[in-house]
Protein backbone atom coordinates (compact mmCIF):
# COMPACT_ATOMS: atom_id res chain seq x y z
CA UNK A 1 0.00 0.00 0.00
CA UNK A 2 1.44 3.18 -0.77
CA UNK A 3 -0.58 5.76 0.66
CA UNK A 4 -3.18 4.67 3.25
CA UNK A 5 -5.71 7.16 5.16
CA UNK A 6 -7.59 6.06 8.19
CA UNK A 7 -10.54 7.56 10.18
CA UNK A 8 -9.25 10.94 9.26
CA UNK A 9 -10.61 14.44 11.27
CA UNK A 10 -9.81 17.85 10.69
CA UNK A 11 -10.98 20.75 10.22
CA UNK A 12 -10.93 24.91 10.29
CA UNK A 13 -10.72 25.98 13.85
CA UNK A 14 -13.71 25.03 15.33
CA UNK A 15 -15.73 23.79 12.30
CA UNK A 16 -14.92 19.90 11.87
CA UNK A 17 -15.11 19.50 7.83
CA UNK A 18 -13.40 15.63 8.03
CA UNK A 19 -15.82 13.30 9.93
CA UNK A 20 -13.08 9.98 9.32
CA UNK A 21 -13.01 9.15 5.70
CA UNK A 22 -10.06 6.39 5.37
CA UNK A 23 -8.99 5.72 1.58
CA UNK A 24 -6.00 3.61 0.19
CA UNK A 25 -3.97 3.75 -3.06
CA UNK A 26 -1.53 1.23 -4.48
CA UNK A 27 1.07 2.31 -6.33
CA UNK A 28 0.96 3.31 -10.00
CA UNK A 29 -3.07 3.69 -9.81
CA UNK A 30 -5.08 6.28 -10.95
CA UNK A 31 -7.46 6.87 -7.94
CA UNK A 32 -9.90 10.02 -7.62
CA UNK A 33 -11.36 11.68 -4.80
CA UNK A 34 -14.95 13.02 -5.88
CA UNK A 35 -17.80 14.38 -4.24
CA UNK A 36 -19.44 18.46 -4.31
CA UNK A 37 -18.49 21.53 -2.90
CA UNK A 38 -17.84 21.76 0.67
CA UNK A 39 -17.83 17.84 0.95
CA UNK A 40 -14.26 18.00 2.46
CA UNK A 41 -11.89 17.16 -0.96
CA UNK A 42 -9.69 20.15 -0.54
CA UNK A 43 -9.27 19.79 2.92
CA UNK A 44 -8.39 16.30 2.52
CA UNK A 45 -5.77 16.95 0.47
CA UNK A 46 -4.63 20.19 2.05
CA UNK A 47 -4.65 17.87 5.79
CA UNK A 48 -2.45 15.41 3.15
CA UNK A 49 0.00 17.49 2.20
CA UNK A 50 0.81 19.17 5.51
CA UNK A 51 -1.17 22.65 5.43
CA UNK A 52 -3.47 21.39 7.89
CA UNK A 53 -3.00 19.55 10.78
CA UNK A 54 -5.29 16.89 11.09
CA UNK A 55 -6.97 16.31 14.77
CA UNK A 56 -7.30 12.57 14.59
CA UNK A 57 -6.39 9.36 12.46
CA UNK A 58 -4.02 8.50 10.31
CA UNK A 59 -1.55 9.33 7.31
CA UNK A 60 0.72 6.56 6.06
CA UNK A 61 2.84 6.95 2.88
CA UNK A 62 4.87 3.86 2.33
CA UNK A 63 4.65 2.07 5.07
CA UNK A 64 5.82 5.68 7.49
CA UNK A 65 2.90 7.97 9.00
CA UNK A 66 2.86 11.33 7.75
CA UNK A 67 0.49 13.36 10.14
CA UNK A 68 2.07 16.25 11.56
CA UNK A 69 4.67 17.03 8.94
CA UNK A 70 5.10 19.98 7.80
CA UNK A 71 4.31 20.37 3.75
CA UNK A 72 7.91 20.80 3.20
CA UNK A 73 9.37 17.68 4.80
CA UNK A 74 5.94 15.69 3.15
CA UNK A 75 7.49 16.93 -0.11
CA UNK A 76 10.54 15.84 0.49
CA UNK A 77 9.27 12.35 1.24
CA UNK A 78 7.95 11.97 -1.80
CA UNK A 79 4.41 13.28 -2.42
CA UNK A 80 4.26 16.77 -4.72
CA UNK A 81 0.79 18.69 -5.12
CA UNK A 82 -0.99 20.49 -7.58
CA UNK A 83 -2.86 22.89 -5.34
CA UNK A 84 -6.25 23.83 -6.36
CA UNK A 85 -6.33 27.43 -8.47
CA UNK A 86 -2.79 26.34 -9.64
CA UNK A 87 -0.67 29.07 -7.19
CA UNK A 88 2.15 29.88 -9.55
CA UNK A 89 4.31 32.64 -8.44
CA UNK A 90 2.94 35.38 -10.67
CA UNK A 91 6.04 37.46 -10.73
CA UNK A 92 8.27 34.78 -11.48
CA UNK A 93 9.26 33.31 -14.69
CA UNK A 94 8.05 30.18 -16.17
CA UNK A 95 11.56 29.03 -15.55
CA UNK A 96 12.02 29.95 -12.33
CA UNK A 97 8.72 28.76 -11.47
CA UNK A 98 9.64 24.78 -12.85
CA UNK A 99 13.16 25.38 -10.37
CA UNK A 100 11.75 26.33 -7.78
CA UNK A 101 9.67 22.50 -7.70
CA UNK A 102 13.27 21.61 -7.91
CA UNK A 103 14.17 23.14 -4.62
CA UNK A 104 14.42 20.29 -2.47
CA UNK A 105 18.59 18.97 -2.25
CA UNK A 106 18.03 15.57 -3.56
CA UNK A 107 15.75 17.11 -6.59
CA UNK A 108 18.87 19.56 -7.43
CA UNK A 109 20.72 17.12 -9.07
CA UNK A 110 18.45 15.67 -11.67
CA UNK A 111 16.87 18.96 -12.21
CA UNK A 112 18.57 19.99 -16.09
CA UNK A 113 16.85 16.34 -16.68
CA UNK A 114 13.31 16.97 -15.07
CA UNK A 115 12.87 20.28 -16.93
CA UNK A 116 13.50 19.16 -19.92
CA UNK A 117 11.01 16.16 -19.47
CA UNK A 118 8.21 19.08 -18.32
CA UNK A 119 8.83 21.19 -21.59
CA UNK A 120 8.94 17.96 -23.63
CA UNK A 121 5.49 17.03 -22.31
CA UNK A 122 4.41 20.68 -21.78
CA UNK A 123 6.07 22.39 -25.57
CA UNK A 124 3.95 25.50 -24.68
CA UNK A 125 6.07 26.26 -21.47
CA UNK A 126 9.09 26.11 -23.52
CA UNK A 127 7.89 28.42 -25.42
CA UNK A 128 7.46 30.87 -22.85
CA UNK A 129 10.33 30.25 -20.17
CA UNK A 130 10.94 33.40 -20.03
CA UNK A 131 7.97 34.76 -19.32
CA UNK A 132 6.51 35.92 -16.00
CA UNK A 133 4.15 32.83 -14.19
CA UNK A 134 1.61 35.63 -13.66
CA UNK A 135 0.97 37.02 -17.30
CA UNK A 136 -0.08 32.60 -18.87
CA UNK A 137 -3.28 31.98 -19.37
CA UNK A 138 -5.23 29.64 -16.64
CA UNK A 139 -4.50 26.63 -18.90
CA UNK A 140 -0.84 27.59 -19.42
CA UNK A 141 -0.83 27.89 -15.75
CA UNK A 142 -2.44 24.88 -14.96
CA UNK A 143 0.36 22.99 -17.20
CA UNK A 144 3.16 24.66 -15.26
CA UNK A 145 1.79 23.67 -11.93
CA UNK A 146 1.67 19.95 -13.46
CA UNK A 147 5.15 20.55 -14.37
CA UNK A 148 6.33 22.68 -11.31
CA UNK A 149 5.24 19.27 -8.61
CA UNK A 150 6.94 17.04 -11.30
CA UNK A 151 9.94 18.68 -10.92
CA UNK A 152 10.43 17.30 -6.97
CA UNK A 153 10.59 13.95 -8.58
CA UNK A 154 7.13 12.92 -6.78
CA UNK A 155 6.60 9.02 -6.51
CA UNK A 156 3.03 10.26 -5.41
CA UNK A 157 1.26 13.21 -7.28
CA UNK A 158 -1.85 14.72 -5.26
CA UNK A 159 -4.40 17.25 -8.24
CA UNK A 160 -6.47 19.44 -7.14
CA UNK A 161 -9.42 20.62 -8.96
CA UNK A 162 -7.33 20.63 -12.50
CA UNK A 163 -10.17 21.10 -14.83
CA UNK A 164 -11.55 24.18 -12.96
CA UNK A 165 -12.32 27.13 -14.70
CA UNK A 166 -10.66 25.57 -18.17
CA UNK A 167 -11.95 24.76 -21.41
CA UNK A 168 -13.79 21.17 -22.20
CA UNK A 169 -10.81 20.47 -24.91
CA UNK A 170 -7.98 21.62 -22.33
CA UNK A 171 -8.92 19.83 -20.09
CA UNK A 172 -9.56 16.57 -21.86
CA UNK A 173 -5.94 17.27 -22.83
CA UNK A 174 -4.49 17.63 -19.23
CA UNK A 175 -6.56 14.43 -18.70
CA UNK A 176 -4.54 12.70 -20.84
CA UNK A 177 -1.36 13.97 -19.84
CA UNK A 178 -2.24 12.56 -16.21
CA UNK A 179 -2.29 9.18 -17.95
CA UNK A 180 1.22 9.82 -19.56
CA UNK A 181 2.52 10.65 -15.80
CA UNK A 182 1.13 7.59 -14.56
CA UNK A 183 3.26 5.40 -17.53
CA UNK A 184 6.10 7.17 -16.12
CA UNK A 185 5.68 5.43 -12.89
CA UNK A 186 3.99 8.18 -10.79
CA UNK A 187 1.31 7.37 -8.80
CA UNK A 188 -1.82 9.92 -9.00
CA UNK A 189 -4.20 10.90 -6.68
CA UNK A 190 -7.05 13.49 -8.28
CA UNK A 191 -9.53 15.95 -6.79
CA UNK A 192 -12.16 16.83 -9.14
CA UNK A 193 -15.55 17.87 -9.58
CA UNK A 194 -15.73 16.96 -13.30
CA UNK A 195 -16.81 13.32 -12.65
CA UNK A 196 -17.21 12.04 -15.88
CA UNK A 197 -13.99 12.64 -17.12
CA UNK A 198 -12.25 11.68 -13.73
CA UNK A 199 -13.79 8.24 -13.55
CA UNK A 200 -12.90 7.35 -17.31
CA UNK A 201 -9.16 7.52 -16.24
CA UNK A 202 -9.22 6.31 -12.78
CA UNK A 203 -8.45 3.12 -11.46
CA UNK A 204 -10.60 3.53 -8.54
CA UNK A 205 -12.51 6.41 -6.90
CA UNK A 206 -13.86 7.50 -3.50
CA UNK A 207 -16.87 9.77 -3.54
CA UNK A 208 -16.79 12.35 -0.75
CA UNK A 209 -19.98 13.48 0.90
CA UNK A 210 -20.14 15.68 4.16
CA UNK A 211 -16.75 15.02 5.15
CA UNK A 212 -17.06 11.17 5.10
CA UNK A 213 -16.62 8.56 2.23
CA UNK A 214 -20.29 7.89 0.64
CA UNK A 215 -19.64 5.85 -1.98
CA UNK A 216 -16.31 3.57 -3.39
CA UNK A 217 -15.30 1.51 -5.94
CA UNK A 218 -13.48 1.10 -9.56
CA UNK A 219 -13.82 3.87 -11.94
CA UNK A 220 -15.80 1.65 -14.82
CA UNK A 221 -18.47 0.79 -11.99
CA UNK A 222 -19.25 4.20 -10.52
CA UNK A 223 -19.53 5.57 -13.97
CA UNK A 224 -22.25 2.55 -14.30
CA UNK A 225 -23.74 3.52 -10.95
CA UNK A 226 -27.45 4.73 -11.09
CA UNK A 227 -26.93 6.91 -7.88
CA UNK A 228 -23.61 8.35 -9.02
CA UNK A 229 -25.59 8.92 -12.50
CA UNK A 230 -28.41 11.12 -10.97
CA UNK A 231 -25.79 12.75 -7.88
CA UNK A 232 -22.82 13.60 -9.26
CA UNK A 233 -22.60 13.32 -13.13
CA UNK A 234 -26.61 15.23 -13.81
CA UNK A 235 -26.95 11.99 -16.13
CA UNK B 1 21.45 78.13 -7.41
CA UNK B 2 24.34 77.72 -9.58
CA UNK B 3 24.83 74.85 -11.73
CA UNK B 4 28.05 73.86 -9.84
CA UNK B 5 26.29 73.79 -6.51
CA UNK B 6 23.34 71.81 -7.72
CA UNK B 7 25.38 69.46 -9.64
CA UNK B 8 27.32 69.24 -5.97
CA UNK B 9 24.14 68.90 -3.98
CA UNK B 10 23.21 66.14 -6.35
CA UNK B 11 25.64 63.80 -6.36
CA UNK B 12 25.72 64.02 -2.31
CA UNK B 13 22.27 63.39 -2.12
CA UNK B 14 22.82 60.54 -4.51
CA UNK B 15 26.11 59.52 -2.56
CA UNK B 16 23.99 59.67 1.43
CA UNK B 17 20.64 57.96 -0.81
CA UNK B 18 22.58 54.91 -1.92
CA UNK B 19 22.96 54.28 2.17
CA UNK B 20 19.26 54.75 2.70
CA UNK B 21 18.69 52.53 0.16
CA UNK B 22 20.27 50.11 2.10
CA UNK B 23 18.42 50.78 5.02
CA UNK B 24 15.47 50.86 2.95
CA UNK B 25 15.79 47.65 1.08
CA UNK B 26 16.35 45.60 4.70
CA UNK B 27 12.71 47.24 5.50
CA UNK B 28 11.11 46.25 2.03
CA UNK B 29 12.33 43.00 1.95
CA UNK B 30 10.97 42.06 5.64
CA UNK B 31 7.53 43.05 4.98
CA UNK B 32 7.49 41.69 1.59
CA UNK B 33 8.46 38.37 2.95
CA UNK B 34 7.20 38.55 6.68
CA UNK B 35 4.51 41.46 6.04
CA UNK B 36 5.90 42.54 9.02
CA UNK B 37 7.02 46.49 9.55
CA UNK B 38 9.98 46.51 11.48
CA UNK B 39 9.77 49.34 13.86
CA UNK B 40 13.51 48.46 15.13
CA UNK B 41 15.23 48.91 12.17
CA UNK B 42 16.60 51.98 12.78
CA UNK B 43 17.51 50.56 16.08
CA UNK B 44 19.71 47.75 14.57
CA UNK B 45 21.27 50.61 12.43
CA UNK B 46 22.12 52.60 15.55
CA UNK B 47 23.59 49.26 17.05
CA UNK B 48 25.50 48.48 14.06
CA UNK B 49 26.96 52.35 14.84
CA UNK B 50 27.98 51.63 18.40
CA UNK B 51 29.60 48.23 17.45
CA UNK B 52 31.64 50.10 14.73
CA UNK B 53 32.27 52.93 16.83
CA UNK B 54 33.61 51.09 20.31
CA UNK B 55 35.66 48.56 17.41
CA UNK B 56 37.66 52.05 16.64
CA UNK B 57 37.75 53.69 19.68
CA UNK B 58 39.00 50.25 21.67
CA UNK B 59 40.49 48.38 19.20
CA UNK B 60 41.58 50.77 16.73
CA UNK B 61 39.83 49.23 13.73
CA UNK B 62 38.92 50.88 11.30
CA UNK B 63 34.98 51.42 10.55
CA UNK B 64 35.31 50.07 7.08
CA UNK B 65 37.18 46.95 7.97
CA UNK B 66 34.40 46.30 10.90
CA UNK B 67 32.18 45.45 8.39
CA UNK B 68 33.95 41.73 8.17
CA UNK B 69 32.71 41.26 12.06
CA UNK B 70 29.74 43.55 12.13
CA UNK B 71 27.99 41.74 8.64
CA UNK B 72 28.51 37.92 10.99
CA UNK B 73 27.33 39.48 13.90
CA UNK B 74 24.23 41.13 12.73
CA UNK B 75 23.02 37.94 10.77
CA UNK B 76 23.06 36.44 14.28
CA UNK B 77 21.58 39.04 15.97
CA UNK B 78 19.12 39.01 13.60
CA UNK B 79 18.43 35.42 13.72
CA UNK B 80 18.52 35.11 17.04
CA UNK B 81 15.84 38.03 17.54
CA UNK B 82 13.15 36.35 14.42
CA UNK B 83 13.72 32.72 16.20
CA UNK B 84 12.95 34.05 20.00
CA UNK B 85 10.47 37.04 19.59
CA UNK B 86 8.92 36.65 15.80
CA UNK B 87 8.63 33.22 15.45
CA UNK B 88 6.41 32.28 18.28
CA UNK B 89 3.84 35.30 17.16
CA UNK B 90 4.10 34.70 13.29
CA UNK B 91 0.36 33.78 12.91
CA UNK B 92 -0.95 36.28 15.26
CA UNK B 93 -2.73 39.11 14.05
CA UNK B 94 -0.48 41.87 12.73
CA UNK B 95 -0.86 44.67 15.69
CA UNK B 96 1.18 41.80 18.14
CA UNK B 97 4.17 42.18 15.45
CA UNK B 98 3.81 46.11 15.66
CA UNK B 99 3.77 45.92 19.15
CA UNK B 100 6.42 43.41 19.20
CA UNK B 101 9.40 45.40 17.08
CA UNK B 102 7.78 48.45 18.83
CA UNK B 103 9.85 46.66 22.03
CA UNK B 104 12.48 45.52 20.33
CA UNK B 105 13.65 48.57 19.37
CA UNK B 106 12.80 50.26 22.74
CA UNK B 107 14.72 47.46 24.31
CA UNK B 108 17.66 48.21 21.66
CA UNK B 109 17.79 51.61 22.26
CA UNK B 110 17.93 52.02 25.91
CA UNK B 111 20.59 49.51 26.17
CA UNK B 112 22.90 51.61 24.21
CA UNK B 113 22.02 54.27 26.52
CA UNK B 114 22.36 52.35 29.64
CA UNK B 115 26.11 51.23 28.04
CA UNK B 116 26.99 54.74 26.16
CA UNK B 117 25.08 57.64 27.80
CA UNK B 118 22.72 60.19 25.67
CA UNK B 119 26.01 62.74 24.67
CA UNK B 120 26.19 62.27 21.12
CA UNK B 121 29.41 60.57 20.03
CA UNK B 122 31.92 60.53 16.77
CA UNK B 123 34.90 59.30 15.63
CA UNK B 124 37.41 60.97 13.71
CA UNK B 125 39.50 58.82 11.08
CA UNK B 126 42.47 60.40 8.63
CA UNK B 127 39.84 60.73 5.92
CA UNK B 128 37.01 62.11 7.67
CA UNK B 129 37.11 64.84 6.13
CA UNK B 130 39.04 64.68 2.69
CA UNK B 131 37.82 65.43 -0.34
CA UNK B 132 38.39 64.00 -3.85
CA UNK B 133 37.40 66.59 -7.17
CA UNK B 134 35.40 65.53 -9.99
CA UNK B 135 35.62 67.93 -12.54
CA UNK B 136 33.87 71.22 -10.50
CA UNK B 137 32.07 68.86 -8.06
CA UNK B 138 33.72 68.06 -4.63
CA UNK B 139 32.66 65.06 -3.17
CA UNK B 140 33.51 64.02 -0.05
CA UNK B 141 35.87 60.86 0.47
CA UNK B 142 33.96 58.59 3.21
CA UNK B 143 30.72 59.02 1.73
CA UNK B 144 32.17 57.72 -1.74
CA UNK B 145 33.52 54.55 -0.15
CA UNK B 146 30.27 54.10 1.38
CA UNK B 147 28.50 54.32 -1.45
CA UNK B 148 31.23 51.88 -3.22
CA UNK B 149 30.17 49.54 -0.39
CA UNK B 150 26.57 50.59 -0.68
CA UNK B 151 26.19 49.26 -4.29
CA UNK B 152 28.55 46.28 -4.00
CA UNK B 153 26.22 44.75 -0.88
CA UNK B 154 23.26 45.45 -2.75
CA UNK B 155 24.61 44.52 -6.03
CA UNK B 156 25.24 41.03 -4.17
CA UNK B 157 22.32 41.02 -2.50
CA UNK B 158 20.44 41.42 -5.76
CA UNK B 159 22.31 38.50 -7.39
CA UNK B 160 21.27 36.22 -4.64
CA UNK B 161 17.61 37.01 -4.48
CA UNK B 162 17.70 36.72 -8.83
CA UNK B 163 19.84 33.77 -8.97
CA UNK B 164 20.15 31.19 -6.13
CA UNK B 165 17.81 28.83 -4.71
CA UNK B 166 17.81 30.96 -1.58
CA UNK B 167 16.77 33.82 -3.52
CA UNK B 168 14.01 32.46 -5.53
CA UNK B 169 13.08 30.47 -2.30
CA UNK B 170 12.68 34.19 -0.77
CA UNK B 171 10.81 35.45 -3.62
CA UNK B 172 8.30 32.74 -3.83
CA UNK B 173 7.07 32.86 0.14
CA UNK B 174 7.00 36.36 -0.84
CA UNK B 175 4.22 35.48 -2.90
CA UNK B 176 2.73 32.89 -2.06
CA UNK B 177 3.26 31.27 1.57
CA UNK B 178 1.67 28.09 0.82
CA UNK B 179 2.69 27.41 -2.20
CA UNK B 180 6.49 27.50 -1.48
CA UNK B 181 5.55 25.26 1.26
CA UNK B 182 4.47 23.21 -1.20
CA UNK B 183 7.61 23.02 -3.22
CA UNK B 184 10.07 22.07 -0.02
CA UNK B 185 10.85 25.51 0.95
CA UNK B 186 10.97 26.04 5.03
CA UNK B 187 9.28 29.35 5.27
CA UNK B 188 9.81 29.45 8.78
CA UNK B 189 13.51 29.31 7.95
CA UNK B 190 13.08 31.50 4.92
CA UNK B 191 11.38 34.31 7.37
CA UNK B 192 14.62 33.57 9.86
CA UNK B 193 16.95 34.43 7.07
CA UNK B 194 14.95 37.70 5.67
CA UNK B 195 15.26 38.80 9.13
CA UNK B 196 18.65 37.71 9.37
CA UNK B 197 19.42 39.94 5.77
CA UNK B 198 17.51 42.84 6.64
CA UNK B 199 19.26 43.35 10.57
CA UNK B 200 22.82 42.89 8.14
CA UNK B 201 21.32 45.45 5.66
CA UNK B 202 20.48 47.92 8.97
CA UNK B 203 23.67 47.11 10.68
CA UNK B 204 26.25 47.85 7.89
CA UNK B 205 24.15 50.90 6.85
CA UNK B 206 24.80 52.19 10.60
CA UNK B 207 28.63 51.23 10.18
CA UNK B 208 29.23 52.78 6.92
CA UNK B 209 27.23 56.22 8.16
CA UNK B 210 29.81 56.48 11.11
CA UNK B 211 32.34 58.17 9.68
CA UNK B 212 30.04 61.16 8.88
CA UNK B 213 27.19 60.97 11.60
CA UNK B 214 26.87 61.55 15.19
CA UNK B 215 25.88 58.35 17.32
CA UNK B 216 23.61 58.91 20.03
CA UNK B 217 21.41 55.83 21.67
CA UNK B 218 18.01 57.16 19.58
CA UNK B 219 19.35 58.12 16.07
CA UNK B 220 17.74 55.00 14.99
CA UNK B 221 14.18 56.08 15.37
CA UNK B 222 14.68 58.63 12.59
CA UNK B 223 16.03 56.01 10.52
CA UNK B 224 13.24 53.72 11.43
CA UNK B 225 11.09 56.85 9.64
CA UNK B 226 13.38 57.29 6.87
CA UNK B 227 13.88 53.53 5.57
CA UNK B 228 9.82 53.49 6.33
CA UNK B 229 9.61 56.97 3.58
CA UNK B 230 12.49 54.78 1.28
CA UNK B 231 10.27 51.77 1.37
CA UNK B 232 6.54 53.51 0.89
CA UNK B 233 8.56 55.81 -2.45
CA UNK B 234 9.62 52.65 -3.59
CA UNK B 235 6.44 50.56 -2.72
CA UNK B 236 6.41 48.49 -0.37
CA UNK B 237 8.10 44.85 -0.61
CA UNK B 238 9.53 45.85 -3.97
CA UNK B 239 13.22 45.58 -3.06
CA UNK B 240 14.21 47.36 -6.67
CA UNK B 241 12.00 50.19 -5.93
CA UNK B 242 13.53 51.15 -2.74
CA UNK B 243 16.73 51.68 -4.09
CA UNK B 244 15.05 54.61 -6.60
CA UNK B 245 13.42 55.86 -2.87
CA UNK B 246 16.70 56.02 -1.32
CA UNK B 247 18.36 57.91 -3.81
CA UNK B 248 15.23 60.32 -4.26
CA UNK B 249 14.91 60.65 -0.46
CA UNK B 250 18.25 61.52 0.02
CA UNK B 251 18.77 64.25 -3.56
CA UNK B 252 14.91 65.16 -2.22
CA UNK B 253 17.12 66.43 1.35
CA UNK B 254 20.22 67.55 -0.11
CA UNK B 255 18.21 69.73 -2.46
CA UNK B 256 15.86 71.22 -0.20
CA UNK B 257 18.71 71.90 2.58
CA UNK B 258 20.76 73.75 -0.74
CA UNK B 259 17.41 75.93 -0.77
CA UNK B 260 17.92 77.32 2.12
CA UNK B 261 16.04 74.62 4.05
CA UNK B 262 18.55 72.82 5.93
CA UNK B 263 16.48 72.82 9.28
CA UNK B 264 13.75 71.07 7.57
CA UNK B 265 15.71 68.52 5.85
CA UNK B 266 13.69 65.43 7.34
CA UNK B 267 10.12 67.27 6.84
CA UNK B 268 11.23 67.02 3.25
CA UNK B 269 11.65 63.53 3.18
CA UNK B 270 8.27 63.38 5.00
CA UNK B 271 6.44 65.60 2.72
CA UNK B 272 7.25 63.51 -0.20
CA UNK B 273 5.95 60.59 1.86
CA UNK B 274 2.54 61.82 2.39
CA UNK B 275 2.54 63.34 -1.45
CA UNK B 276 3.42 59.53 -2.43
CA UNK B 277 1.32 58.08 0.01
CA UNK B 278 -1.43 60.52 -1.49
CA UNK B 279 -1.21 60.18 -5.06
CA UNK B 280 0.34 56.72 -5.64
CA UNK B 281 -0.15 54.36 -2.97
CA UNK B 282 1.39 51.56 -3.97
CA UNK B 283 4.70 53.34 -4.35
CA UNK B 284 6.43 55.10 -7.61
CA UNK B 285 7.57 52.34 -9.37
CA UNK B 286 4.10 50.44 -9.90
CA UNK B 287 3.82 46.78 -8.49
CA UNK B 288 3.50 46.45 -4.38
CA UNK B 289 4.91 43.49 -3.88
CA UNK B 290 8.57 41.69 -3.98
Amino acid sequence: MMLEVRDLTCGYGDVQVLFGPSLQVEKGEIVALLGSNGAGKTTLLRALTGLLRPTGGTIEFEGRPLAGLPAHDVVDRGIACVPEGRQVFPLMTVEENLLLGSYLPRARSGRARSMDKVYSVFPRLAERRRQAGGTLSGGEQQMLAIGRALMSEPRLLAVDEMSLGLAPLLAQELFQVLGEIRSLGVTVLLVEQNAQQTLRIADRAYVLESGRVALQGTGADLLLDDDVRKAYLAL
Amino acid sequence: MTLVTGLQTLAGGILTGGVYAMVGIGLSLIFGVMRIVNFSHGEFMAVGMYTAYVLFRHFGIDPYLSLLLVIPAGGLLGAAVERLFLAPIARAPEHTAILMTVGTGLILSNSLLFLFGAHPQTIFTSYSTSTVRLGPVTLSVPLLISFAITVAVIGALGWVLARTDLGRAIRATAQNRDAAELQGVNTAFVRTAVFSIGTVLAMAAGVLLLPVLYVFPTVGSTFTLKAFVVTVLGGMGNVAGAIGGGILLGTAESMGAALGATGYRDAIGLVAFLLVLLFRPSGLFGRSRA
